[in-house]
């Protein structure tokens, strides 16, 4: 073989391997379209009482339709309809958990129209359009719903979300996203268009530190910190970081490469050469499980305050070897609500109606997508009191209403331009279905407790 | 020098691996000139197939074990048999556009099956000794580590016997050098080929099951380790098995190297490395091997006539 072909297939398989390996980039893409005008301002009042409801792209006076994707919608037949729009990840890294989202999702809306609905009208979710959690096809996938839904039940991931910020800026539509980015909580950032809910990486990550040091007996004085740069890692780190600076911790640490990058050799080194009292990893499951095993192997059992996404409830199922460290005391793990078996009435809702539609699993994803629609639920509920369930209405009513959940998360004021600074604090446990017992709940740490909430997102 | 020891046993170890894998490349690429990207991918399918077997079928490990090695091997024959057989003659480059596209469609449907939980394998190493490790001195050795190390020995001397002995090996060599004199000799060409991709699959596989055993769990993002075996093969040479090997080795090394003494490393040279610098390294030598050596370190060196 030629030297020049060999080195051409060389150089041509190495490119060739990191673009199968990053699944095609994120191209920057520029769609030429007129903004339609905006009358309203975000800063409007909010929620007036009128007489008659004004609508526009989404929704019909024709009743929703009996079922979508094979799913009973329960829409009442005298009643109108709004439509929502799905930007889930069927064929991305999150594909496995897309179904439980879709259809806890799709049952919250089952049940708030089988209980009236919003004021006239039923709400269904429209197919979901699949975003392989990829900012370019999520672009896509929102290009496909824009003129049809008047709001987007869920838009996955937070560097997707932000991707397609300016279309929704331009449609005047507001969706929840099924992500925890501290922006979220800021017009800076979402321009009011993101319906947040659950606190944020940021508060977490401060509150993690705060009730370990608080309630664990042990002495942490330095700690270390890991998850993925560009994702949910760079919100966490920055909580903790504040909050180590507050308690006057030391951070020996911070591994923060994005997550293709992630090496566990590299983790389980720095635990090994710089060893700390207390880590707070916001990685996979695949890297927490090699990590805290690895660690363990070298005699290194330092307590790990987990990330939501760090933990799965497959660490304390009967067979997998890691099981008994999982469950040693020496590790935790933050959430943004309670568990599925918490006892508030929207938990037993949501269980009611997920044994309804003959699911038995109490996965954290389902509350999840459960959780996620509340704060839309009211936010659709203020537009038609006030008469406008026009996309701009609707953002209208977005930009300041209070918001309840049932219990399942305290009642939040959007668009106060402030991130939620409760979190949510578990152990595993296999004795729980959800993998999980609640240790403690809506926990503020004095580091959350202290931090300017009002100057903007963490990362 | 404890952490020198145990930085030295993770990086062999995982050169081990690392060295299953690229033996497969190497094979493929001698006998068809076509680098395979679905390697990795044929990876973590054997991984798969003894999760299910062992864990989803209660079958006994070992027995799962050997079961899921061959059935890789198998599958890998079949998508030689289907899907690159057609292409005999082809640019090399669509060739391996080809592998690319059986890596994706593997990984798709093994995605789906693996959903979001990690999957583990079954085996029993996490229950010998400390979760699976002997300390030996202050050095914490793996058994699956270890396993890996000896399998990648044991593998590449029967793969020396294979190819010098037997005589499917020999013709495997003879066609790796030129394929028309082979078919010109007798040799069936077809067949050699079919046999390169069922001991590359079942190459994968090992290499699959060391990445994923124990606790180290299977889930979607278990293939990456697998794909670093790639600069192992371009620093070793793409034609030669000793040459992957000591590519694997080289590339482990460094790795395990830069996992434990960053910090050090950035004091020498007082700037950060940045975070994944372990990962980045291997590529760094590469480049600079390649650089020298063109060809890596073992690569035949082609001379072009003018």
């Amino acid at each position: 073989m030629k030297p020049l072909r060999k080195q051409g297939i060389i150089i041509f398989s190495i490119l060739a391997l990191v673009l199968a390996a990053c699944g095609g980039g994120t191209t920057e893409e520029t769609v030429e379209e007129a903004a339609p005008e905006v009358v309203e301002t975000l800063d409007s009042p909010a929620v007036t009482t009128a007489a008659g409801v004004k609508t526009g792209v989404g929704v019909t006076s024709d009743p929703c339709p009996a079922e979508v994707g094979g799913v009973p919608t329960m829409a009442d037949d005298s009643k109108g309809c709004i439509y929502l729009g799905m930007l889930n990840d069927y064929t991305g890294p999150y594909a496995a958990v897309a179904p439980a989202l879709e259809t806890a999702q799709r049952g919250f809306w089952m049940w708030v129209n089988s209980t009236g609905g919003i004021g006239d009208y039923s709400v269904v979710i429209r197919e979901g359009v699949d975003t392989a959690y990829n900012p370019q096809k999520h672009l896509e996938a929102y290009n496909a719903q824009r003129e049809e839904v008047a709001a987007l039940a869920m838009s996955l991931g937070t560097p997707q979300t932000l991707f397609i910020l300016d279309e929704m800026d331009k449609d005047n539509m507001i969706g929840a996203p099924m992500s925890w980015y501290s922006g979220w909580s800021y017009k800076s950032v979402d321009r009011g268009l993101v319906v947040e809910f659950g606190s944020a990486y940021c508060a977490d990550g401060m509150n993690a530190l705060d009730w370990a040091m608080a309630s664990l007996p042990v002495d942490i004085k330095t700690i270390g910190i890991m998850g993925f740069a560009g994702d949910y890692g760079t919100d966490w780190a920055n909580g903790i970081k504040y909050a180590a600076e507050k308690a006057g911790v030391t951070v020996a640490w911070e591994y923060l490469p994005p997550t293709l990058e992630f090496d566990v050799a590299q983790a389980v080194g720095l635990m090994v050469t710089q060893p700390v009292d207390a880590y707070f990893p916001a990685v996979g499951p695949t890297q927490m499980a090699q990590v805290a095993g690895g660690a363990f192997q070298q005699g290194l059992t330092p307590i790990a305050m987990m990330a939501a996404p760090s933990y799965n409830d497959a660490f304390v199922a009967e067979g997998f070897a890691l099981k008994p460290l999982f469950e040693s005391g020496t590790m935790y793990n933050m959430a943004w609500v309670a568990p599925y078996e918490a006892d508030t009435p929207a938990h037993a809702t949501m269980r009611a109606t997920m044994q309804a539609m003959g699911l038995e699993s109490a996965s954290s994803f389902l509350v999840a997508g459960w959780s996620s629609q509340y704060h839309l639920k009211g936010v659709l509920e203020a537009a038609v009191k006030g008469g406008d369930l026009t996309r701009a209405g609707i953002r209208r009513a977005a930009a300041n209403v209070y918001v309840e959940s049932d219990g399942m998360m305290l009642t939040r004021e959007l668009g106060q331009n402030r991130a939620d600074k409760e979190s949510f604090i578990g152990r595993p446990d296999s004795s729980a279905g959800s993998g999980t017992i609640l240790l403690a709940g809506n926990y503020v740490g004095p580091a959350a407790d202290s931090y300017d909430w009002n100057g903007g997102p963490c990362s | 020098m404890i952490i020198f020891l145990q930085a030295t046993a993770e990086g062999l170890a995982l050169g081990a691996v690392y060295s299953l894998v690229a033996i497969g490349f190497v094979l493929i690429y001698k006998a068809m000139d076509v680098l395979s990207f679905a390697q990795p991918a044929l990876a973590v399918v054997g991984a798969a197939f003894i999760s299910a077997l062992a864990v989803d079928r209660g079958v006994p490990f070992w027995i799962a074990f050997i079961v899921g090695i061959v059935l890789t091997g198998i599958l890998s024959l079949i998508i030689e048999r289907t899907f690159l057989r057609p292409m005999v003659g082809e640019p090399v480059f669509s060739v391996a556009i080809l592998t690319i596209g059986i890596d994706i469609l593997l990984r798709t449907v093994l995605d789906n099956w693996i959903g979001l939980n990690p999957r583990y394998l079954g085996d029993p190493f996490p229950s010998f000794g400390n979760f699976g490790s002997i300390n030996i001195g202050g050095v914490v050795l793996k058994y699956l580590e270890i396993s890996a190390f000896l399998t990648a020995v044991v593998v590449i001397i029967l793969l020396s016997i294979f190819f010098k002995k037997s005589k499917y090996g020999v013709a495997m060599r003879a066609t790796s050098f030129d394929q028309e004199a082979a078919l010109a000799q007798g040799i069936d060409v077809g067949k050699i080929f079919a046999l390169v991709w069922f001991i590359a699959g079942m190459l994968a596989s090992f290499a699959g099951f060391f990445i994923t055993g124990g606790f180290n769990t299977l889930t979607q993002f278990s293939f990456i380790s697998a794909l670093r075996a790639l600069p192992a093969v371009v620093i070793g040479g793409l034609d030669s098995i000793p040459g992957a090997v000591v590519g694997s080795l080289i590339i482990g090394l460094t790795q395990g190297y830069v996992a434990y003494f960053q910090a050090d490393m950035e004091s020498l040279v007082g700037f950060p490395l940045g975070s994944g610098f372990s990962l980045v390294a291997p590529y760094l030598i590469m480049f600079v091997i390649l650089l020298v050596k063109p060809d890596g370190l073992f690569g035949t060196e082609e001379v072009e006539r003018v």
